[in-house]
């Protein structure tokens, strides 16, 4: 009964959570391939976790933590990529729903994107995490293992960095 | 800058998101994981292992040298070839060779179809970095129309399939979700609308729309006579209620729009397919109203075809408008009046890309 309650759970988690994660993942990896891969992978080591009969406090911060995780095993394995390779090979952009405010949309994302992958991946993160997550201070500080009053600090520097950067 | 103005950046985006085929598969494999049998205790794997190994410890080292070559070999090219386009010596390789291995792993109809559609809308993907690059050419457009149409026929295979073994309510998400891909592909490279190959190409995915919207719609009818089945395709019914309704409202601003460029013919087309899709989808209400959703899903998809009839009607329209362009007579200013945009139908629902390039 328990184990049946625990699945339900998982995959309640999933689907209120699988497209934030593949939003977040996407936005760091520039590659939708990848990030269908780890945000699957993420999903997976959640489940083997909890099939171990752990206890998940707050589900979302834990995927999330566990999605960062993926995400710099994933940096560490494609050490020998070039970044600039990533960016110039341009971030496609893909939803169910086309029009053309959607491509106008699409367009201004790019501009964003191009420009947050210009930031440090710290930086990248800790923006993604607020503004494209909407998490609070206090679940980023959970998932990054960082105190609030540091996260707060890193943002306001991440956002300025992004405002010179956007010409804001 | 306020934090105001950066959550607004940001706002945009909300538009990367799972395709529902991507959602749908990954929620699939993840529920066969959870619902996998536990595996054997690590202590007697270990001991099983041990014994296997010195029975085979010669076939042990030389395998993985030469698996490892081959994957070096094999899998550098394969992975190379995963971002190649038509016209590029990898590609080949990416289609016949990895997608075909992709095949592979589908086991069954449903999965067969799910990958297929996939692969359309690769396919469609590909058309689109090719036209932004302005590197669509006839060549291209002919290999990536080839590739849709066996990819279409493919899932059509599929849907027979399903259908003939009874599984109804997958063959009707098959076929559903190739028509959405289709749909939303069409509009993308509708707005794109650079040069001819880009226009050959719409009118490929318009052709592939109407064949599959009336499979769907053939499938559709042997279902309204099936009441076993009802219960069944709530779901499905409730997606191609939205995917209608979406239609109906793309309707209506693109007659908004033929009526600010006074296009009477087409305002007629119009509002007479309007009238028709509004009907048929109050009377899929009742349907659903009533229980029967096999019915209401035969209304909403004969709305959905609808609407692929009056893109192609549309598409005459806007021959006919280019050959006499639309002048308000209120513009007395000769620049402004041969720069008055031209409307270009067959758009998305809440707006209306002009010639000009002008967002409306």
């Amino acid at each position: 009964m328990e184990v049946e309650r625990a699945k339900k759970e998982f995959l309640e988690a999933y689907d209120t959570y699988a497209d934030a994660l593949f939003r977040h993942c996407f936005l760091r990896v520039s590659d939708r391939e990848q990030a269908i891969d780890i945000t699957q992978e993420t999903f997976l080591r959640v489940w083997q976790y909890i099939e171990k009969g752990n206890k998940v406090g707050n589900m979302r911060s834990f995927l999330y933590t566990i999605l960062s995780n993926q995400i710099i095993d994933y940096y560490r394995k494609k050490k020998s990529s070039s970044l600039d390779a990533i960016h110039e090979k341009g971030f496609e952009i893909e939803s169910g729903r086309y029009g053309a405010s959607q491509i106008f949309k699409e367009t201004e994302t790019q501009h964003l994107l191009s420009k947050l992958h210009t930031l440090n991946d710290n930086y990248r993160e800790i923006l993604i995490l607020r503004y494209v997550d909407g998490l609070s201070i206090l679940e980023i500080s959970e998932i990054l293992g960082k105190k609030e009053n540091s996260v707060s600090v890193q943002i306001n520097r991440a956002t300025e960095q992004l405002k010179k950067k956007l010409r804001l | 800058m306020k934090e105001r103005d950066i959550k607004n950046i940001f706002n945009t985006t909300r538009s990367i998101s799972l395709s529902e085929v991507e959602r749908a598969g990954m929620r699939s494999l993840l529920e066969r994981k959870i619902e996998a049998p536990k595996k054997v205790s690590v202590t007697g794997f270990i001991v099983s292992i041990k014994e296997r190994y010195m029975q085979m410890r010669w076939a042990y080292v030389y395998t993985p040298i030469f698996a490892t070559l081959v994957l070096f070999i094999g899998g550098g090219f394969s992975l190379a070839a995963q971002d190649a386009l038509p016209g590029q010596f990898l590609y080949s390789i990416k289609t016949n060779f990895n997608e075909e291995v992709a095949g592979l792993f589908s086991s069954n109809p449903k999965a067969k179809a799910e990958l297929q559609s996939r692969l359309a809308e690769r396919r469609l993907l590909e058309a689109q970095r090719l036209a932004v690059t302005g590197k669509l050419t006839p060549e291209s457009s002919r290999i990536l129309e080839e590739k849709l149409a066996v990819h279409v026929s493919s899932v059509n295979e599929q849907v027979e399939s399903l259908k003939s073994t009874n599984e109804v309510r997958e063959a009707v998400e098959a076929g559903s979700r190739l028509e959405k891909t289709l749909r939303s592909q069409e509009k993308i490279l509708t707005v794109l609308n650079e040069g001819d190959d880009v226009q050959n190409m719409v009118s490929v995915v318009r052709a592939a729309l109407v064949v599959v919207s009336e499979e769907n719609e053939e499938l559709a009818t042997d279902v309204a006579n099936d009441e076993g089945v009802s219960e069944d395709l709530a779901l499905s019914v409730d997606n191609k209620k939205t995917q209608a309704q979406n239609e109906y409202r793309r309707v209506q601003d693109l007659l908004i729009n033929a009526r600010e460029t006074n296009a009477t013919s087409t305002v007629e087309i119009l509002q007479e397919k309007s009238v028709a899709i509004d009907s048929l989808i109050k009377e899929g209400d009742a349907h659903i109203t009533a229980g029967s959703f096999n019915k209401a899903l035969l209304q909403f998809q004969k709305a959905l075809r609808l609407s692929g009839e009056i893109t192609l009607e549309a598409k005459k329209e806007k021959e006919t408008i280019k050959e006499e362009p639309v002048v308000d007579p209120a513009q007395t200013d000769t620049e402004s009046a041969t720069s008055t945009p031209e409307v270009v139908l067959n758009e998305d629902t809440s707006v209306v890309a002009t010639t000009t390039g002008t967002i409306l």
